[in-house]
């Protein structure tokens, strides 16, 4: 007779987003990063509280070796170097996460649009998108800045215009891939909008390499800012890590403190959102989640 | 085939002329007046503004202005700049052949570098070499440039005195050809290692990852069924397959290449095209600058075509010979 | 048709396992054992996940450490055991010794080279030809494979090809050096029907007469028609082998007898209850998860309590034989 196996019953179907974590988290050097990431998020919104008011303020002897006076030493006009440092994690989080989000939102914009509609827009975008490729971003956000007067607004809408194609030509490809799926049939056939099909269908299921995407466009957006902020082209009234670096151009010689950390904590940053990044494309791997 | 590199150059012309209609328009945008846009503030004479005004048209409509514009862009007068003197196309071919050189020479070392920690890497996934391949691509992605460039003055100029702080040259600079050239040479090592490392990183990686996908594939099997030596299966079946995404991403990242070069050589004072970028932008010299971005696509655009045809050279699928079935 | 006195391929005792990501290790191929005599076809067949595949790389000892290992067995070759050797060593009988085809001929062929650079390529390889001499000798051997136009096919790419037209390539670069030994890993299941039959006629015209093939399938009909004798596999198992006559007509394994009795035959139409075709009920058990014993007990409707341990492979006849329970007890 067969021999029979008992009924089993399975546990309840685990949760998308626990999977998501599950995965990550097993990912130590990501969660890791991660947990050095909020650390710097902490330093950047609580910091400014903690530390001297001012990092523009002359607070101490110039070029001071870190030492008992100052932390991490201080700067050829006596500005101390760990006061700018963790004023600076605020403002490049904030310039790299606003310059993120212009540029999302005319990326995945415009790869939407084309994603979707296809055909004469689609060809259209793609050719804008082409265009603004051709310009080496660098020299193109350079030569903008010289529109405005200098702010940071400007420099969010430098990153921001220079940035986007990659992650337009990404969400184009996902939105083509989707449209042609059978639940986006179905919301057509059930009358949905334009928008709404969109919004609701294809977008959700476009998130994980969007999301990951846009994760280490963050690291970019903060290197980027970087660059502009050392050659000088941002708004000189806020400290940031770029601009610490260009300030001490001049100095950093025989005061090498005074690059030395502000790189280092770019370096830092940026090399935490990266692991993240990695990390999430990992956890959102279809094989990788089958364990 | 024929067909391809017509269209592709079609394109790539209808895009430099995008480019010029848009430096146009950027004229218009930037602050102030065209003519203090286009005159900056080089002290031009009552004479030269007049001229000025006349060369581009200044008092007609906007349409005839831009017309007039693309015009002379076409017959190769990009302008006058009053900060030098001279006209654009003179200052910016003084400055591109040390960008070039520099770029020639970080492209070659991160290529080569890069395609042989890769594939070694690739080789023994398990060994060092892969993770210092790992190491070595997530820390070139996340450190800025300029920055890296001046850690690297510090360690191999101040701390162990071995290469120059700064500038192409000696000065003054040496006599005669070869030791000039070797002069230049030897300033360019500490650059040109700054921006290779940048695409060290993205090269190393992309190498491991496509020589790993196509170690995987039924053909490198079959090689290995019908008793190819290692190194045949390896180099000759193996590599080849590999280059093909590897030297796409190359040819493409020449944009990125530009970028970098205007910081390193602003952080190692090279006479190049980046200081002269920089020093435009800082005296809203318009002409320059405007040059610099329409010579820089340029480049770009012809990097795009070279590389769009080295692919079809390297891989037969897309080259469209027909066989009879 | 019995073996000659020595065989050409002895297979003993062959157990090879895999390490999966997780840290389990499970076990492909377990204590297999076969024979091929000179000039004669050997027919493995089972379904998908059974170990047939894993035979074929076993034996070209393509099983790759540190994932793949040989655990145990012999594989003697003429009078060399090629588990012994080190890659070098094998290197040199690939090709040369042993040939194979493989099941998907698009992606098994490198899609940057012509098919004639790598047919000539195997021969250069191992009879240091030159090249005129080897592209003469691979033009020759798309001849006799009869292909259409075969100077112009030398130079064609593998994607300029057709499927049919694919397989003959790599059979032609299998057998360039006339092995002593071919293995074909369901060398038509990716081609239409008809051209099925034309490889299949190929295969058995322009093999030299003393050498001998292994042929890997899930098809019967392609076992009838092509091999001598056959091994039947299930979860890693040799659980049943004997010529094709006798497993055919009287199979003794249940398993065997469930797919034979699936194969629709369109004379005994009525007996077929209305609407269903016979089937083997239950599924193929995952290699992480096998069960006690027998393999396939918990399918079998004659299973007995003996079945919880493994049984041995019983003698039937010469050269066959069954592992299986039953045909122990009813001796």
């Amino acid at each position: 007779m067969p021999v029979e196996t008992p009924l089993q019953i399975a546990p309840p179907p685990e949760r998308p987003w626990r999977t998501t974590w599950r995965v990550f988290a097993a990912n130590r050097p990501a969660l890791g990063a991660l947990i050095v990431l909020i650390g710097i998020i902490l330093a950047g919104l609580f910091g400014p509280y903690i530390v001297a008011p001012n990092p523009f303020e002359m607070v101490n002897v110039p070029l001071l070796p870190p030492s008992e006076e100052a932390l991490l030493g201080t700067d050829f006009l006596g500005r101390d170097v760990f006061t700018a440092l963790v004023h600076g994690a605020r403002t490049t989080l904030l310039i790299g996460i606003a310059a993120t989000l212009l540029t999302m939102v005319i990326g995945i914009g415009i790869g939407a649009f084309a994603g979707y509609f296809g055909g004469f827009v689609d060809d259209t975008l793609m050719r804008v998108t082409e265009f603004f490729l051709v310009l080496p971003n660098l020299v193109f956000a350079m030569i903008l800045t010289t529109l405005f007067s200098p702010s940071i607004w400007m420099v969010v809408f430098a990153i921001g215009v220079v940035n986007w194609c990659p992650l337009a030509r990404l969400t184009r490809a996902e939105f083509v891939r989707i449209k042609g799926q059978e639940f986006v049939l179905a919301a057509r056939a059930a009358g949905a909008s334009d928008m709404r099909i969109n919004l609701r269908t294809i977008l959700p299921n476009a998130m994980p390499p969007l999301i990951v995407s846009i994760t280490l466009l963050i690291g970019v957006c903060i290197l980027f800012e970087a660059a502009l902020s050392f050659l000088g082209l941002t708004d000189p009234d806020v400290m940031t890590w770029g601009l610490m670096i260009g300030a001490s151009r001049d100095y950093f010689w025989d005061a090498a403190w005074t690059v030395s950390y502000p790189g280092l904590a770019i370096l830092i940053t940026v090399l935490c959102i990266a692991l993240i990044g990695d990390g999430l494309n990992d956890a959102f791997n279809p094989k990788l989640r089958k364990r | 085939m024929k067909g391809g590199i017509a269209a592709r150059l079609i394109s790539g012309i209808s895009l430099l002329l995008a480019v010029v209609v848009l430096n146009f328009f950027l004229i218009q945008l930037a602050p102030g007046d065209a003519v203090d846009v286009l005159v900056a503030d080089g002290g031009a004479t009552e004479e030269a503004v007049k001229r000025i005004r006349e060369d581009y048209g200044l008092d007609q409509p906007i349409g005839t202005q831009l017309f007039t514009y693309v015009l002379n862009i076409l017959t190769g007068d990009l302008g006058y700049s009053f900060h030098f003197n001279k006209q654009v196309t003179e200052v910016i071919f003084e400055a591109l052949p040390v960008t070039i050189l520099l770029g020639l020479a970080a492209l070659f070392l991160s290529s080569i570098l890069g395609v042989v920690l890769g594939v070694a890497a690739a080789l023994r996934p398990t060994h060092l070499t892969s993770h210092v391949v790992t190491l070595i691509s997530l820390i070139g992605y996340a450190t800025p440039t300029f920055w890296f460039g001046m850690m690297m003055l510090i360690a191999f100029a101040s701390w162990l005195p071995l290469f120059p702080a700064y500038g192409l040259t000696s000065v003054p600079p040496p006599k005669g050809f070869m030791p000039y050239a070797l002069d230049a040479a030897y300033h360019l090592v500490l650059p040109a290692v700054t921006l290779a490392g940048l695409f060290l990183a993205s090269i190393s990686r992309l190498s491991r990852a496509s020589m790993l996908e196509v170690l995987n594939a039924d053909y490198i099997r079959t090689a290995e069924a019908m008793g190819l030596t290692r190194a045949s299966v390896i180099y000759k079946h193996a590599l080849r397959n590999a280059a093909i995404p590897i030297v796409t991403m190359i040819g493409l990242q020449l944009g990125q290449l530009l970028s970098g070069a205007v910081l390193v050589e602003t952080v190692f004072s090279l006479p190049g095209i980046g200081p002269l970028l920089f020093e435009s932008v800082l005296r809203r010299d318009y002409p320059v600058m405007l040059g610099i971005l329409l010579m820089s696509a340029g480049m770009v655009i012809f990097a795009n075509i070279l590389t769009d045809l080295t692919y079809r050279l390297i891989d037969p699928r897309i080259r469209g010979r027909s066989h009879a079935r | 048709m019995a073996a000659a006195e020595s065989p050409m391929l002895e297979v003993h005792g062959l157990t090879v396992t895999f390490d999966l990501q997780e840290g389990d290790r499970i076990t492909v191929l377990n204590e297999v054992s076969l024979t091929v005599g000179f000039g004669e076809t050997l027919g493995v067949i089972g379904e998908s996940g059974c170990g047939k595949s894993t035979l074929a790389l076993a034996i070209m000892r393509l099983v790759k450490p540190p994932t793949g290992r040989i655990q145990s067995g012999t594989i003697r070759l003429g009078d060399e055991d090629l588990v012994m050797l080190n890659e070098a060593q094998m290197r040199q009988r690939r090709g040369v010794d042993l040939g194979m085809i493989f099941q998907e001929p698009l992606t098994s062929l490198n899609p940057v080279y012509t098919v004639g650079e790598q047919i000539a390529e195997v021969l250069r390889r191992h009879k240091g030809l030159t090249r005129a001499e080897a592209s003469a000798r691979a033009l020759d051997m798309l001849r006799q494979l009869k292909l259409p136009d075969p100077e112009d096919k030398l130079h064609a790419f593998p994607h300029e090809l057709s499927g049919g037209m694919r397989q003959r390539v790599m059979i032609a670069m299998a057998l360039i050096c006339s092995p002593k030994l071919l293995i074909a890993d369901e060398p038509t299941t990716a081609l239409d029907v008809t051209v099925q039959a034309q490889i299949f006629d190929l295969l058995k015209e322009i093999r030299p007469a003393s050498s001998a093939m292994i042929l890997i399938t899930h098809d019967f009909g392609a076992v009838a028609e092509m091999a001598d004798r056959v091994v039947v596999m299930y979860a890693g198992h040799c659980i049943e082998r004997g010529t094709v006559r006798e497993v055919v007509t009287s199979p003794a394994h249940p398993y065997t007898q469930g797919l034979l009795a699936c194969v629709p035959d369109i004379t005994n139409a009525g007996t077929y209850a209305r609407g269903t075709l016979p089937e083997v009920a239950g599924t193929v058990p995952s290699l992480t998860n096998l069960p006690e014993g027998c393999p396939f007990s918990p399918r079998c409707d004659r299973a007995i309590e003996k079945c919880t341990t493994m049984p041995p492979d019983v003698p039937l006849g010469a050269g066959r034989s069954v592992k299986c329970w039953l045909a122990e007890v009813n001796r």
